[in-house]
């Protein structure tokens, strides 16, 4: 029972953070209907530029200026890379942010190198918060979980409560109107783009002293973002952190099971045999629900792709 | 998709073979031919018969993003799962001394990627655009994923090795030579491109043009598009796997990394970087990527620095790729003026380039001063030894970049305007 | 596998042993190895978790490490690398786990410094070869003067320094650099000095490297350090000629 519950925590405490990432993406997405496939990239930078700036100026001014850089690069590439590709459509916009993502992880490499950087969490949050059974859950964790759902309350707020939500809302749905009654339509497009991005940066610069910050970061959780967003619904803020939530806790929880594929097997009347090595299903045999845990997400992507193709709380088709 | 493209899909078939049609492959087949006798080391047989693997590959991709429309980042699965099946089969061909000739074994894996694309195409061809692209994302994930789990098939990360030279002798032939795979390895490349061009002239390869340019257009001439893309889907896995079978000749082992993303990512690359818009441009891409690959990786250690800022200019400036470029010159050809472009061109290109080298010598040289070992200040860069740590080579390098780029600039006009005249016909005003 | 397995036997607080390693050959070996080892030397010590994760896939490792530690697991075993190491290794300390960790590759490259604090007295790492202290004043200048040439590198493969070693000597007990066979006869059965102290001897029947092996723990305030950082590792226990008595049972061909 104590472990369902750390696991609980522990699967709130990822899913958040695939929520942050994801929130951006999805704010991008129902901007511009394109999938930024360089979104994780901006998640990196952040926690490097995090990193650069903690050596000096410690970690706090970095949470407050990394993802003000990030946000502000990815403004930048919104204005002189994206708007450019627009015109010629969708999938070469696909192809753009995909290049984008090769390039800064290069990019990243040339000035960091391929070594893992020493990006420490703050001395003063560098203690067990309290402890279930023997297991301590740490007080950076907390904080974690704690930021992420201010920035969630925070973006609801603005979006649906601000006058400049209601422009960006009806900017997302009818540009070209919104652009009639005088609203410069590309700047809140760059504008959207940059804090979508700079949503990614505070990921990053949080998550950079927990799970590494090293220049395959943006590989390894990329394609999760997206998959996220596409099992939320595209263009769905709620969808994304329900997707969120939802991975974060089976990825958790597949993970911290024992389950055994054996036990199926031998549920078939199957013997298990006495020379593994010989048979052609020894891989089933010593498979393990860990073993397949972070392939999970990806399982259920395509299912809901075949069988729902505008995800759990989207409106409209992929 | 791009300007280029549809220009393909309005080019009318004439009705007998003309000269002009049949003149490309004669003299790619004269040209794959010759090749080994011009060039006969080892290394150079072994880039040519990489290059001819990455071809297939190439074209088999843009079957799917050039003429059907479809952005696929999983096609290394195809491939991949193709060139498995092959060492399977080598294997058990060894255990049981088949009687079967090493050439016919491309037709096994073209089967076996064909199989395997049915299955997948049967759901992911129902829709193009966004939803394709994510459900080859994961399927490509979920299999490169196994390749790790299902050991007994995929051999884990030690990968899946075999010997060709246990099949029946071809005519004599064991195949135990490195000339002898490049000229299989060539016949099955001219082969599955030339079956690969009359399948783009089929109704079935115009269909696709179709529905990749309008859907619903498509539809209402009574086509069903999701079973066009089914077709174009399942062709492009037969040739994948006749890549993947070529690989598997050439290579004598498969391993993960055949099916990894990163895989499927630099074939994307490739056909992107070659023009998608045209039917040659996958060959122009694999033919310069690889020789790109094996230059530029032994001269400098940031070389893929380079190709992601190649990829991305090309994507920002010239969405028709290599092909796309060298077809914006056929209208000034035409019209006989491609001579008036010579002067304007060298002067704003050789600028250009001048621009760009001494970019690349600012980028590395302080990629040495900050990676190398201490007190190893000593560089080769343009075939020069010089010491990174003097102001000299720094100077020159920004004086060829910001010189270099300011000559470019202040012709570029010029260019602009005698680009204008050349594809003005003759006696019309500009 | 030996040294590492000796050194647990030898600590009396380790009862329950957790073995965690990535999903593939090395990962696996590792598991299997520690197994058998550990069965044979000591049968009381109880082997609560054996698990492989998907390599390079693992975004959290916070759901291991909480499995570990409900185990009531005393020391963990694994051979991860990398970016997987870290993540691991940082989990498992954060979970309040607070045994010791035996691992291959938990050091330089950017580990140890990230380890930091939290890693001293809790990493523990096998390897061929000990800076601190080290074998002898050679192995000081050595390390020195590696140090001052790439400072951002670490020696973090000390076995390379024999391998060059070996080879000279073998080629010029062969007298020839080109005909291989005769140097593969001469480094087999070789026995020399072993550079980092002590005798190294490349056991005949199988091609194995005999020699110290050293369990080493991460410190602070040591003599070498590792990362540019404040860290390095402390020998802890040292297993002379390491696998010496363990069988063989190989049987490869030779080229005549």
């Amino acid at each position: 029972m104590d472990l369902v519950i750390i696991n609980l925590i522990d699967g709130l405490f990822y899913g958040l953070l695939l929520f942050m990432l994801s929130s951006g993406l999805t704010l991008i997405f129902s901007m511009m209907g394109v999938l930024n496939f360089a979104h994780a990239s901006f998640y990196m930078l952040g926690a490097y530029f995090a990193y650069q700036i903690s050596m000096y100026l410690g970690f706090w001014m970095g949470l407050l200026v990394a993802p003000l850089l990030v946000g502000v690069v990815g403004a930048l590439v919104e204005r002189y890379g994206l708007r450019r590709v627009h015109q010629y459509g969708h999938v070469p916009e696909l192809i753009f942010t995909f290049g984008l993502a090769l390039l800064i992880e290069e990019v990243v490499k040339f000035f960091w190198g391929n070594n893992l950087m020493a990006y420490q969490e703050p001395e003063i949050l560098k203690f067990a918060l309290f402890s279930i059974g023997n297991n301590a859950v740490p007080a950076y964790k907390v904080f974690m979980i704690f930021t992420s759902v201010a920035i969630f309350i925070g973006l609801l707020y603005i979006l649906t409560r601000t006058r400049i939500g209601m422009i960006i809302q009806a900017a997302l749905s009818y540009p070209r109107t919104v652009e009639a009654l005088g609203h410069n339509v590309p700047l809140i497009f760059m504008g959207v783009f940059g804090v979508g991005t700079a949503l990614a940066g505070v990921a990053g610069v949080l998550a950079g002293p927990v799970l590494g910050t090293f220049p395959g970061m943006a590989f390894v959780l990329g394609s999760i973002v997206f998959v996220t967003i596409v099992i939320g619904g595209l263009g769905s803020l709620w969808g994304a952190l329900v997707a969120s939530l939802l991975l974060g806790w089976l990825t958790t929880f597949a993970a911290s099971s024992s389950f055994s594929f054996a036990t199926i097997l031998e549920s078939f009347g199957m013997q298990r045999p006495e020379s593994l090595s010989d048979s052609y299903l020894r891989d089933l045999w010593t498979l393990t629900l860990p073993q397949i845990g972070p392939i999970l997400p990806y399982i259920l992507m395509v299912l809901i792709l075949v069988f729902r193709p505008h995800g759990l709380f989207g409106k409209r088709d992929v | 998709m791009t300007d280029a493209s549809h220009k393909t899909a309005t080019i009318t078939r004439a009705p007998t073979l003309s000269l002009g049609q049949v003149l490309p492959w004669v003299i790619s087949v004269i040209f794959l031919v010759a090749m080994p006798t011009i060039f006969q080391s080892n290394s150079a047989i072994t880039i040519m018969n990489q290059m001819m693997i990455t071809i297939v590959f190439a074209l088999s991709y843009n079957m799917l993003l050039g003429q059907g429309g479809m952005l696929s980042f999983g096609h290394a699965v195809y491939m991949g799962v193709g060139g498995f099946f092959c060492m399977h089969l080598m294997n058990i061909v060894e255990a049981n001394e088949l009687p079967i000739p090493l050439p016919v074994l491309p037709i096994f894996g073209g089967l076996f990627g064909l199989g395997l694309a049915t299955i997948v195409g049967s759901f992911s061809t129902r829709k193009a655009g966004t939803v394709f692209a994510m459900i080859s994302l994961g399927i490509g994930e979920l299999i490169a994923a196994c390749s790790v789990i299902i050991t007994a098939f995929f051999g884990g990360e030690e990968g899946m090795p075999g010997d060709r030279t246990y099949f029946l002798p071809f005519f004599g032939i064991e195949f135990l030579q490195q000339i002898e795979v490049y000229y299989l390895i060539a016949f099955w490349t001219v082969l599955s491109t030339l079956l690969m061009y009359l399948f783009s002239r089929t109704p079935v390869g115009r269909m696709a043009n179709a529905v990749r340019d309008n859907p619903e257009r498509a539809e209402f001439l009574g086509y069903s598009a999701r079973w066009v893309r089914f077709f174009s889907f399942s062709a492009a896995g037969f040739f994948a796997g006749i890549a993947g079978a070529l690989f598997a000749i050439n290579y004598e082992i498969l391993t993960e990394t055949n099916l990894s993303t990163t895989q499927s990512g630099v074939i994307l690359l490739i056909a992107f970087l070659g023009g998608v818009g045209f039917f040659f441009g996958p060959i122009i891409g694999a033919i310069a990527f690889t020789l790109l690959q094996s230059v530029l990786s032994l001269q400098s250690e940031i070389w893929q620095l380079y190709l992601g800022a190649l990829f991305l200019a090309t994507v920002m400036y010239f969405p028709g790729g290599l092909a796309g470029v060298l077809m914006m010159h056929v209208p000034a050809a035409k019209f006989g003026k491609l001579g008036t472009l010579i002067v304007p061109y060298i002067k704003t290109l050789v600028p250009a380039v001048i621009a760009i080298f001494g970019l690349a010598a600012l980028m590395e040289l302080s990629f040495h001063v900050r990676h190398a070992s201490a007190g190893d200040d000593e560089m080769t860069l343009f075939w020069t030894t010089f010491n990174s740590h003097n102001a000299l080579p720094w100077i020159i390098a920004s004086v060829a970049t910001v010189g270099g780029f300011w000559l470019a600039r202040l012709s570029a006009p010029s260019l602009k305007e005698a680009w204008h005249r050349a594809n003005t016909p003759k006696g019309r005003p500009a | 596998m030996d040294a590492l397995t000796d050194s647990i036997v030898q600590n009396e607080d380790i009862s329950k042993v957790y073995l965690i390693g990535q999903d593939y050959s090395f990962g696996k070996a590792v598991a299997e190895a520690a197994q058998r080892d550990l069965g044979a030397k000591k049968a009381s010590i109880e082997i609560v978790g054996n698990e492989l994760h998907p390599i390079g896939k693992v975004k959290d490792f916070t759901p291991y490490a909480r499995k570990i530690v409900s185990s009531g697991a005393d020391a963990v075993i694994t051979g991860n690398w990398g970016s997987d190491m870290v993540g691991l290794g940082k989990a498992i300390i954060e979970a309040g786990f607070t045994g010791p960790i035996y691992t291959y590759y938990a050091a330089s490259n950017g580990i140890t410094r990230t380890f930091g604090e939290a890693g001293v007295g809790k990493i523990n790492l096998v390897g061929e070869g000990a800076l601190n202290p080290s074998g002898s004043p050679e192995v000081d200048a050595y390390v020195e003067a590696f140090e001052a040439k790439y400072p951002d590198h670490d020696i973090s493969q000390p076995r390379i320094a024999n391998v060059v070693r070996m080879l000279a000597l073998a080629i010029e007990e062969a007298g020839t650099a080109t005909d291989v066979i005769p140097v593969a006869k001469a480094l087999e059965g070789m026995e020399t000095d072993n550079f980092w102290g002590g005798k190294i001897k490349m056991r005949a029947e199988d091609h194995q490297a005999i020699q110290d092996v050293y369990v080493m723990e991460q410190a602070t305030g040591l003599k070498h350090l590792l990362d540019n950082s404040n860290f390095g590792l402390e020998t802890a226990v040292k297993v002379e000629m390491a696998s010496a008595d363990m069988p063989t049972t190989c049987e490869m061909e030779r080229p005549e």
